[in-house]
């Protein structure tokens, strides 16, 4: 690497100039790590204090175009020991670092407060924190109370019984304040446009003597007879018959009497009562319809999750249910934040368009770039050893893991004959396969998760560790799927982005996040042999400090910060 | 259930017999029905016999049956397949219907088409801005199809 560039970096990280060159000397200026190490080893403590990036941007040599490590509130409570961070390409930083820089100051002594009766637990919130959750979850189990209990609201306040509240619900879509605003303008007119008029009177298991089912013909004279007040005579197992086969069908809001175009819609009690095997469905059902129907309730698209997503207001952009799983509300898909709905419909179309040759390039194995033995990715971080030759490389951009820094950038080849088509193709190509690279890494989230758990389960009864330390290790697993996420859909944020500084820095950011995030799931991957919980949790908060500062960039702009 | 209701329905027919309309099973499969409809008085379907096939769904009555037909017929309701395009045999269907009462509803759609809800635009475009012509082209089918 060019001397200039190596140190060039190191400034850009902050180093004073001095021990910047006196450290690549003595490292015959290999590489920044290197450098960085001899610093730590060198330097120590005493190199932290003396500079900072802010420092340093007067004097003109190094415009740093961000400081690298992040300044936030939840970086600032972040116990610092001063160790480096293997591989790390930022300085962990702690709050005293930043007494130079002004917008911090307020913060101090809420920090000195904060350090005398330093707790762990605060220290886990801090983290959870950058990700509060703004929606409500409703278990799948619980759904059915929850519109139950909707119901007996509208009941209570209307003057009704829940049949008719029920009708009025479903009429109004279940929006209960339209409902009511409706009811009070008036009540009459509510009440026959639900249908809602007779709704409490029905007759089952009658005796009608005389009169024969209208669709079996059976004779009604063994108390089999069930009708509403339109006198559409039948027998039970001809309603239950019928009644399955609405409810099956997913109807459960207005299932009218069998009647020839008979506009009697037929009560919830007259069906508990004539099809009490069927009830239980039927309540499933009308749950379902209260989701649907509801503008601020989304279902969790997980496989066999079920729960519903509630958010307090329609404006609320994404949701997180308690199964793990972030959707976007308007697109009811997966969280596609930084890369909003539009982007992806276009990067959807240009994958279905592009399939044939995505497909080609994204099949789930790759060549060592070694020996060029086939290999699956099945977990684990981007860091691969192969098993045969055991070349170390970075599995995204296939380069030597050692000396390995920036791969995330495409990098436009100069002076090349190729045709503007094949390097459009080429320029997608890249961004698809590292989309694709993360959203493989993504899948194996549930196995994180089992892996957490298990990590937690055999170490619980271990003494030398506390409960809450092997408890972070979930909060970490989060952080780490997030951060996976988020990565997933940078790359189709960034395809779509013009050239430019905002480009360069988006880039730097989206690197700096991503290499973090392969320490975090190094980390966590040797968490169930050697959990080393300090590590992790400094790690951790740097991805959620780092994750957090790419999501701000994007929605405020990098430049303008 | 279905097979009960059915069986009901052909004793039914045996006992009562629609006017100018007939169905029953035309193999053993009592889930297959073939039935006929004479073309109305003052329709120009008027001196024709058109054919129907009707198939019963295993959840009968409480789905409709599938009920096509055989004949050609100019219709701005009935299309190029014999497929009808009638309310009650699809999201109106009540289980109270039966097939005679089903078919008397088909043969009130040949007395009088529904020209603003059609399955053959064209003819119904012809049925609302060229009425005798449709007319003629009508007779014209029955006569060649039907007769």
């Amino acid at each position: 690497m060019d001397k200039d560039l190596i140190l060039a970096q190191l400034l850009e990280f902050g180093y004073d100039p001095v021990v910047a060159q006196t450290a690549l000397e003595q490292t015959n200026w290999k590489d920044v790590d290197k450098a960085i190490d001899y610093i730590y080893t060198h330097f120590g403590e005493s190199m932290n204090k003396a500079t900072t990036a802010m420092e340093y941007a007067p004097q003109g040599k190094q415009t740093p175009t961000k400081p690298p490590a992040p300044i936030s509130r939840s970086n600032s409570k972040l116990k610092t020991s001063g160790k480096r961070l293997k591989g790390s390409i930022t300085i962990s930083t702690g709050s005293e670092e930043y007494n130079g820089s002004d917008d911090n100051d307020y913060e101090d002594d809420e920090d000195a407060e904060y350090y005398q009766d330093v707790d762990d637990y605060e220290f886990d919130i801090a983290v959870v924190d950058a990700f509060p959750k703004t929606n409500t979850v409703i278990q799948a189990k619980d759904i059915i109370k929850t519109a139950l209990s909707e119901i007996d609201k509208i009941a209570s306040i209307t003057e009704t019984s829940p049949s008719a509240a029920t009708l009025l619900l479903c009429h109004f879509q279940w929006n209960g304040n339209k409902l009511l605003e409706r009811y009070y303008e008036d009540p009459e007119k509510v009440v026959t446009q639900a249908g809602v008029k007779r709704i409490d009177q029905f007759f089952t298991h009658q005796n009608v003597n005389g009169e024969s089912c209208s669709i079996c013909a059976d004779d009604l004279d063994s108390s089999n007879g069930s009708y509403l007040p339109c006198k559409h005579y039948s027998c039970n197992d001809c309603w239950n018959g019928y009644l399955s086969l609405k409810v099956l069908e997913g109807g459960a809001t207005s299932i009218t009497c069998m009647g020839l175009r008979c506009p009697s819609v037929i009560p919830d009690g007259f069906i508990n009562l004539v099809a009490p095997t069927l009830y239980p469905k039927y309540l499933e059902r009308l749950a379902q319809t209260y989701v649907d129907q509801n503008p601020n309730m989304r279902w969790c698209p997980a496989p066999n999750c079920g729960n519903a997503l509630k958010a307090d207001s329609q404006t609320e952009a994404t949701a997180l249910c308690s199964c793990g799983f972030k959707i976007c509300f308007k697109c009811k898909q997966e969280s596609h934040f930084p890369a909003d709905c539009e982007k992806m419909k276009h990067w959807k179309k240009k994958c279905e368009d592009d399939s044939e040759t995505a497909n080609w390039i994204s099949t789930n194995t790759q060549d060592c770039p070694k020996c060029h033995s086939a290999i699956e990715k099945n977990g684990g971080c981007m860091h691969m050893t192969c098993k045969k030759c055991k070349h170390e490389f970075c599995w995204i951009c296939l380069g030597n893991w050692v000396g390995h820094s920036n791969c995330n950038s495409y990098k436009k080849e100069e002076n090349s004959n190729k045709s503007e088509s094949k390097k459009q193709l080429e320029r997608y190509l890249f961004y698809f396969h590292r989309f694709n690279t993360h959203e493989q890494a993504k899948k194996f989230e549930t196995k994180l998760r089992t892996a957490a758990l298990e990590t937690i389960v055999s170490f619980q009864n271990k003494t030398d560790k506390r409960w809450i330390d092997i408890k972070f290790v979930e909060t970490s697993t989060e952080i780490l799927i997030q951060c996976r996420r988020t990565l997933k859909y940078t790359y189709v944020y960034g395809y779509f982005m013009d050239d430019g500084p905002e480009k360069n820095l988006f880039e730097y950011i989206q690197n700096d996040l991503e290499k973090t995030t392969e320490q975090l799931s190094f980390l966590l991957s040797q968490a169930h042999t050697d959990l080393k919980i300090f590590d992790l949790k400094e790690m951790t908060n740097l991805a959620s400090t780092k994750l957090k500062h790419l999501l701000e960039g994007v929605e405020d702009g990098f430049i303008n910060q | 259930m279905a097979l009960k209701r059915i069986n009901k329905e052909l004793s039914d027919i045996a006992k009562d017999p629609p006017s100018s309309c007939s169905a029953g099973p035309n193999t053993d499969d009592i889930f297959h029905w073939t039935a006929t409809i004479m073309g109305p008085k003052d329709s120009p379907y008027e001196g024709g016999v058109f054919f129907l096939n009707i198939n019963f769904p295993t959840d009968y009555p409480f789905k409709p049956p599938k009920i096509s037909f055989v004949t050609k017929v100019y219709h701005p309701n009935i299309n190029g397949s014999g497929s009808i395009c009638l309310d009650i045999l699809k999201e109106q269907w009540s289980p109270a219907l039966t097939i005679p009462k089903v078919l008397l509803s088909i043969s009130a759609l040949l007395s009088d088409p529904n020209p603003d809800d059609p399955l053959v635009p064209d003819i119904a475009n012809l049925f609302k801005t060229d009425k005798s012509r449709f007319e003629s082209n009508a007779r014209e089918w029955t006569r060649k199809y039907a007769q």
